[in-house]
């Protein structure tokens, strides 16, 4: 039942531009990438990644941002907030499938980025990369979804909030905003924005966290995520509409 | 009495504005229930606090003969809406659209849904996307919507909004022909009394979120009176002939020059010689009868669109 209630909230953005947003934006941001690195001779696969994922994941602040925004506006924005909640099922399911949907879309994102990386470094390697680099890859796409998808409940609930179309893209250049104060600093680690970029790091290019900052990281992103997701959950179910 | 809809002292307050104040609404199983009332009188804010939509500051609704609680949804299933303006995904074709609601309502078969866009007559279109509907499409779909899981109880507001007139008529006879084949019961809201008074049973009228008055149409027929319509240039003189030439007290000076008369409704041309023999200029006297208009606009103080 409930992953019939997934199904249903996928299909609901079928022709709308959130499908292009996740391929095109994934596939957009591997080529300008790739762009950047294509002069560089002296490149091998971990770099090629770690460089193409350092822009994917700025991005991929302002493209989460604008799918919770729009996963979580769009009935508002249709006058559809008083039907969705006439129907037998409970909000809290309702609020727990947007929010899969949210991330089913970041991952296809990721994935997107993942294909056509792997084949423009196809084509600059000539060969195909190690079994190990492309299963740590796969394996980190997932993480980076995660990562980022810690911040969807807190755009959900400004979105929720303001629910003007504007919100969610300044939300997520905010976000980027943080990222660029933060990134670099000592609290780089602790800042849910950098988080993504700086596991990009240190499982591409050197591994310089200790045990203590990746449960450090974890504990940060598990609280933010559990706090707004919590108190998102609770207006979003309870909110008149 | 089995209800299907009961509302107890139900009341939504937004700060120190009452919106909906103590209303006490009972819809019996099979009843078309028209709720009456201008706009900004309540009838949206009733409606949503029935569908769950906003929490009332007051009261409860019970549906089915079960008080709803807060977070309960279930009886959601057997309830068939149309809140405002229906709602669609622009992006989406009419079935499309129809089948997320069909997903979302838990009803397996796929057969409903045709035969809801057949209802309203939106087969031809069903392919279509709704983002080219024009406003009355939207209403019939959203009409198909609300049939579609065949509802044993229908809540609809304003659904003729937008319709042009043949709309409107084949809306009416849609809600009639269901309240009789399939004995749904309907609660319709409306700020014009003649969509009501065409197919309503039992009429509530809300007026600045009160219930100023629940009645069935049969009872409401009966409180029509006769009167004897006066038009004079002198009430106080028509008013004291009335009672001490006449022996009359059973009448209303509605506005200056204007006299209603509720009883002897056979002697007017009796009354017509009394009155005009003792001085008093009379301009016009007739039997009149009081239209269900009439009686709405006294209720609510003349603040009525009667169209």
């Amino acid at each position: 039942m409930f992953l019939q209630l997934v199904c249903t909230e996928t299909v609901k953005y079928k022709r709308t531009m959130i499908p292009w947003l996740v391929v095109c934006g994934g596939f957009f941001v591997s080529f300008v990438a790739f762009m950047m690195v294509v002069s560089d001779s002296q490149i091998n696969w971990e770099v090629l990644i770690a460089r193409e994922l350092s822009l994917a994941n700025n991005l991929a602040l302002l493209f989460t941002a604008v799918f919770s925004g729009y996963v979580f506006t769009n009935e508002f924005h249709n006058h559809l907030s008083g039907t969705i909640f006439t129907y037998p099922v409970s909000r809290l399911k309702l609020y727990l499938a947007k929010n899969l949907v949210v991330l089913l879309m970041v991952v296809c994102y990721y994935l997107a980025f993942l294909v056509l990386t792997i084949f423009l470094g196809v084509i600059k390697m000539d060969g195909l990369p190690s079994t190990g680099i492309l299963l740590k890859f796969i394996k980190f796409i997932f993480i980076l979804s995660g990562a980022n998808f810690v911040l969807v409940p807190v755009t959900a609930f400004i979105s929720n909030i303001v629910k003007s179309p504007g919100t969610y893209v300044l939300t997520g250049m905010s976000y980027f905003l943080v990222y660029v104060s933060f990134f670099g600093s000592d609290y780089s680690l602790y800042v849910p924005p950098c988080i993504p970029d700086s596991l990009t790091f240190n499982y591409f290019v050197s591994e310089y966290m200790s045990k203590t900052d990746i449960n450090g990281m974890i504990i940060v992103s598990s609280m933010t995520f559990l706090f707004s997701f919590i108190i998102d959950a609770f207006c979003y179910s309870r909110r008149d509409v | 009495m089995d209800y299907t809809l009961k509302t107890t002292n139900l009341s939504k307050y937004y700060g120190s504005k009452k919106a909906v104040d103590g209303l006490n609404i009972n819809v019996r199983k099979g009843d078309i229930y028209g709720f009456l009332g201008q706009n900004g009188a309540g009838k949206t804010t009733t409606i949503r606090m029935i569908m769950g939509l906003i929490k009332p500051t007051h009261g409860e609704v019970s549906l089915f003969g079960q008080r709803v609680l807060p977070g309960q949804h279930s009886h959601y299933g057997r309830i068939g809406s149309i809140i405002e303006t229906a709602g669609f995904y622009p992006n989406l074709t009419a079935v499309e659209n129809l089948e997320i609601h069909r997903r979302l309502m838990g009803v397996t078969n796929k057969d409903y849904l045709e035969e809801a866009l057949e209802l309203t007559g939106m087969t031809d279109v069903r392919n279509k996307k709704v983002k080219g509907f024009s406003l009355g499409m939207k209403q019939r779909l959203g009409i198909s919507r609300a049939l579609l899981h065949k509802p044993e109880l229908l809540v609809l507001d304003e659904p003729t909004n937008g319709l042009d007139p043949v709309g409107i008529k084949e809306v009416r006879k849609l809600i009639l022909d269901l309240s009789m084949k399939r004995k749904i019961t309907v609660f319709i809201s409306s700020h014009i009394l003649s969509e009501i008074q065409q197919i309503a049973s039992v009429i509530g009228i809300i007026h600045d979120g009160q219930l100023l008055e629940e009645i069935g149409f049969d009872e409401l027929k009966k409180k029509n009176r006769s009167y004897i319509e006066l038009k004079t240039s002198d009430d106080k003189k028509a008013s004291f002939l009335l009672e001490d030439s006449l022996g009359i007290t059973d009448y209303t000076i509605v506005e200056q020059g204007l006299v209603r008369i509720y009883e002897r409704l056979n002697e007017s041309a009796a009354i017509n010689r009394v009155l005009s023999e003792n001085g008093l200029e009379i301009n016009g006297i007739s039997v009149m009868n009081d239209t269900l208009e009439d009686y709405f606009l006294q209720l609510t103080g003349g603040a009525f669109n009667v169209s």
